[in-house]
């Protein structure tokens, strides 16, 4: 049923369930551009994109994987090895092999993931909280503790260089999200993600390859998160064991979650994680242009993220009502 | 389907165990990635009592890398001792199971922690002290007193720190030196964590000694450096857009001071602002010498961990010792290392960490 065949009561509660996180969006980018004069700028709408671009393209593999049902903790360890091993290899192999190896790690790890929950059938949040765990050793192991310093020329153009006056962290961003959304929007696969994660038994009955689709979403989260840490490593030429991690996580979560793809299953879309991720990056860059208090800023994020989600839940629930 | 998806698992499997092999073995200079060290191919002395000591601190932390290496450097010439590094995150709550398994497990004759939880890991260190176990606190202490270098357990070895006190006053002073003939000095701060309760005390100590000068306005204090390059870098870029004409960038840690330069470097501006950070790392000291900073808080882990090591294996082997040493003092070093006191050093002072 589409909005032109309701009521425009109807069609006004469907249009906010749909676009509600557009126009909060909106409005905080109004309010913070009355409050600092330092936010709408270039250089500072450059810097958020850049400050958030890895969150954003983990986030891309997180929202594959919330639609089909699934849950992945294991992402921050994922991100500090990505950025280690390319570190790592980037000393001994050179730059873009080890920028490779970095992401492969990832890609590999998600993997496992996959093939844990699917062949497995080990609770997702159990298999990646323990994989996470493996990972965050074997990270640990693999830097011995220390920071990986690269000094090889090149290994920093990842994540400082430019093209068209834009970093390439960005441009990885803005083809993070095309390439998932056509995934997901635009191609059969992209259906069977949203038919596995509504009803994976019917999805099965279909014809699908249920156990491929959620293993693969898996792995391309996997290697969303590394890519997110093979940038951040180059951008300052280090890699660390302990990156990423929890706050890597949260964000990536809430990015997703207040975008409004469902943790449910079977609803979400990757415009929609873009502009969970957009808000989030205005609200902490206000934070700190507005140089708002530590102590109050853990109340207000949480309490603006339980506002976002909280609008949504409401609004579908009038609209399902109705 | 079934085949399909073991062998993509397979080759998963087969990927991610080449790139580990691949990556623990590249570089090659570091040392290995065992979590326990020995001393074992080192003959015992049979005039020496062998001594196993555990070392109860996050282990993927560069600064306590260092202490650690100290510790491990006392150990090797001493040729019989054993140490364990029990790891422990930055998680209070599982440093104090990990105290307690430790304890419980009747392995270690010493004990050298770097306690997270200054006060609630206390009846840890009393227990440990019960278990006749050498306790030696590193870095921050057991107890609540913040200005006392001295044990505050009763029956602990040593205590080896500066005092949260030392580290605020270092901190206060760089941001004096660094605005000194600017006025009026407009000064940011990037924390590590606000929380934390050292810096909590260090953020009233610092401030305190700035609050003395008028030239000196602090005009934002941003959270979140979280003590990683990368986000310091990100803060810097905030800061400096809502404040474009501050002074000085003052930060709690030489990651973040990094980070900070890296975004003024990004704007053209690194000659413009000062930078101070903490911890004297590698990266900071030659940053301070090569001019591109003006100051950063001392640190010595080395230091830290020989004393802290030789300490424990003495008491394990009998001696009765309650001892507090503040490791920058004992090395003869300033309280801070910048562009003003540059010959106080000496010329081979590198720093021992990696930012």
């Amino acid at each position: 049923m589409t909005a032109l065949s309701l009521s425009p009561k109807k069609a006004g509660m469907a249009a906010l369930r749909d676009y509600g996180i557009v126009l909060s969006c909106i409005a905080l980018f109004i309010a913070l551009c009355f409050a600092s004069d330092a936010f709408f700028t270039q250089t500072n709408l450059l810097n958020i994109l850049d400050q958030w671009s890895g969150v954003g393209i983990a986030a891309c593999g997180i929202t594959l994987v919330l639609i089909v049902s699934g849950f992945d903790l294991s992402i921050g360890a994922i991100f500090a090895l990505g950025g280690v091993v390319a570190a790592k290899l980037a000393m001994s192999l050179g730059v873009a092999p080890g920028l490779l190896a970095g992401c492969v790690a990832g890609l590999a790890v998600g993997g496992i993931n996959g093939g844990l929950v699917t062949l497995g059938r080990i609770n997702p949040f159990i298999a990646t909280l323990a994989t996470g765990t493996m990972v965050g050793g074997v990270s640990l192991a693999i830097s011995a503790g220390f920071l990986v310093t690269v000094d090889k020329d090149g290994f920093d153009v990842l994540g400082r260089g430019q093209l068209l006056g834009l970093r390439y962290s960005i441009w990885m961003l803005v083809a993070s999200l095309v390439i998932t959304g056509l995934i997901l929007h635009r191609s059969r696969f992209g259906r069977y993600i949203y038919a596995v994660g509504g009803n994976p038994e019917a999805a099965r009955l279909s014809g699908i390859r249920v156990g491929l689709v959620q293993g693969t979403t898996y792995a391309v989260a996997g290697l969303t998160a590394a890519v997110a840490g093979v940038i951040a490593a180059s951008r300052v030429s280090t890699g660390q064991a302990d990156a990423g991690g929890f706050n890597f996580l949260f964000d990536v979560y809430s990015a997703v979650i207040v975008g409004g793809t469902s943790v449910s299953g079977g609803e979400g879309a990757i415009w929609r994680t873009a502009v969970g991720v957009l808000l989030l990056a205005m609200i902490r860059n206000g934070f700190n242009l507005l140089g708002i208090s530590t102590v109050y800023q853990s109340i207000l994020l949480g309490a603006i993220i339980l506002a976002a989600v909280s609008l949504d839940v409401w609004s579908r629930a009038r609209t399902t009502a109705s | 389907m079934p085949v399909n998806l073991r062998r993509w698992v397979f080759v998963s499997c087969v990927i991610l165990a080449t790139t580990a092999v691949l990556a623990a073995c590249g570089g090659g200079s570091d040392d290995g990635a065992s979590t326990s060290d020995s001393s074992a191919d080192a003959p015992a002395s049979d005039s020496k009592k062998k001594v196993r000591l555990a070392y109860v601190a996050a282990q993927a932390n560069s600064v306590f890398k260092s202490i650690y290496d100290g510790v491990n450097e006392i150990a090797q010439k001493d040729g019989a001792v054993e140490i364990d590094r029990l790891d422990t995150g930055f998680d209070p709550t599982k440093q104090f199971s990990v105290m307690q398994d430790a304890i419980a497990s009747g392995r270690y004759d010493g004990m050298i922690v770097v306690p997270l939880d200054a006060v609630g890991l206390v009846p840890q260190a009393e227990a440990a002290v019960a278990a006749d176990i050498a306790l030696v606190n590193v870095n921050s202490q057991f107890g609540d007193s913040f200005v006392t270098v001295d044990p505050q357990v009763e029956g602990q070895v040593g205590s080896v720190l500066q005092t949260i006190e030392n580290i605020g006053t270092g901190q206060g002073e760089l941001i004096i030196g660094a605005c000194k003939d600017i006025d009026p000095c407009k000064v940011g701060w990037i924390a590590g964590d606000a929380k934390l309760p050292f810096e909590v005390y260090e953020r009233k100590i610092r401030e305190g000694l700035v609050a003395k000068h008028d030239n000196i306005e602090l005009v934002t204090f941003l959270d979140g450096g979280a003590y990683l390059t990368e986000e310091g870098y990100k803060i810097a870029q905030d800061l400096l857009q809502a404040h474009p004409d501050v002074n000085v960038i003052a930060t709690a840690g030489d990651q973040m001071g990094r980070g900070a330069e890296l975004a003024l470097k990004d704007i053209g501006r690194l000659d413009e602002i000062k930078i101070t950070g903490e911890g004297s790392s590698k990266y900071g000291v030659k940053a301070v010498r090569d001019g591109r900073w003006y100051g950063t808080v001392t640190y010595a882990p080395l230091e830290t961990g020989r004393v802290a090591a030789d300490l424990a294996i003495r008491a394990a082997r009998g001696e009765k010792l309650s001892v507090g040493v503040n490791p920058v003092e004992e090395a003869g070093f300033p309280q801070t290392f910048n562009q003003d006191n540059l010959k106080e050093f000496p010329a081979d002072f590198a720093g021992e960490w990696d930012t």
